[in-house]
């Protein structure tokens, strides 16, 4: 595991690598699905076409569960 | 239909303005730019500073990690982006000009301006890049002590001031009418 020789990375504060690495995942994943929940509020509320909040769901939520998702795999090699 | 919501009975929408697409184009760019800074850094870098990155154990994983938390962060900020400049209108109807700044995500500033307060329509273009590609401001003057509205980098100026000059003819023609009646 890289965790470990990683680890002389953070000799001050005594956290590894990969523990920082998953902290900032699932800070990221929070901020992502707050600021989703917002975008979606605003697409709703404020009038876009239905057609167009439609191809813009799919086009903004398939973007972001793509990259959550490598990130996560990625997550998983560390 | 697009922004119904903000409509009172009756009230039909003449024309919608919203800045240019080349501003949000910009804001694309730079985006797409801040995406492609870390790939031509890793690039150039200096061997020895891979080599000392791979001698502390960072790995190649890490690394591709790192940047794909990145790529989220700038999709995201392309959408909250795109959103506040779908958002930021200026809605002419048959009875008022209602203004729609929304700043970001959670700032937005509505004013709502009868046609019969306007008393002047300015375009101004300034510059090269405007000119061609047909963007500016455009300013409304308004009576008594409203603040003047102002639409900068408006798509296509000279027609929108068309259209609010028409629409506010057509509801003063319709406004003497009735008061003769």
């Amino acid at each position: 595991m890289a965790s470990s020789t990683l680890l002389s990375f953070f000799p001050i504060i005594g956290f590894s690598y990969a523990f920082i690495a998953h902290l900032f995942f699932y800070i990221t994943a929070l901020v992502v699905c707050l600021v989703s929940a917002s975008l979606y509020y605003h697409w709703f509320k404020y009038g876009i076409s239905v057609s167009g909040t439609f191809v813009i769901m799919v086009l903004y939520g398939s973007g972001t569960l793509f990259l959550l998702a490598a990130g996560y795999g990625l997550l998983l090699q560390l | 239909m697009i922004f119904s919501n903000q409509l009172d009975h009756g009230e039909k929408i003449s024309v919608i303005i919203r800045k240019h697409w080349l501003i949000y184009a910009f804001n694309v760019a730079a985006l797409v730019l801040a995406a492609l800074i870390p790939l031509i850094l890793g690039a150039l870098a200096p061997q020895s500073i891979q080599d000392g990155l791979i001698a502390s154990g960072v790995s190649g994983a890490f690394l591709i990690y790192m940047y794909v938390m990145f790529l989220i962060l700038l999709w995201v900020l392309a959408f909250v982006s795109w959103t506040t400049y779908f958002l930021d209108t200026w809605i002419v109807t048959n009875r008022r000009i209602i203004s729609i700044d929304q700043k970001t995500l959670f700032e937005r500033t509505v004013t709502t301006v009868m046609l019969e307060k306007i008393q002047d329509v300015t375009v101004r273009v300034d510059g090269v890049l405007p000119t061609l590609v047909g963007f500016g401001t455009l300013i409304l003057h308004t009576a008594g002590d409203g603040e003047d509205i102002v639409i900068r980098f408006a798509a296509h100026p000279q027609y929108a001031k068309d259209r609010i000059i028409e629409v506010q003819k057509a509801a003063l023609g319709k406004m003497s009418t009735s008061s003769m009646v």
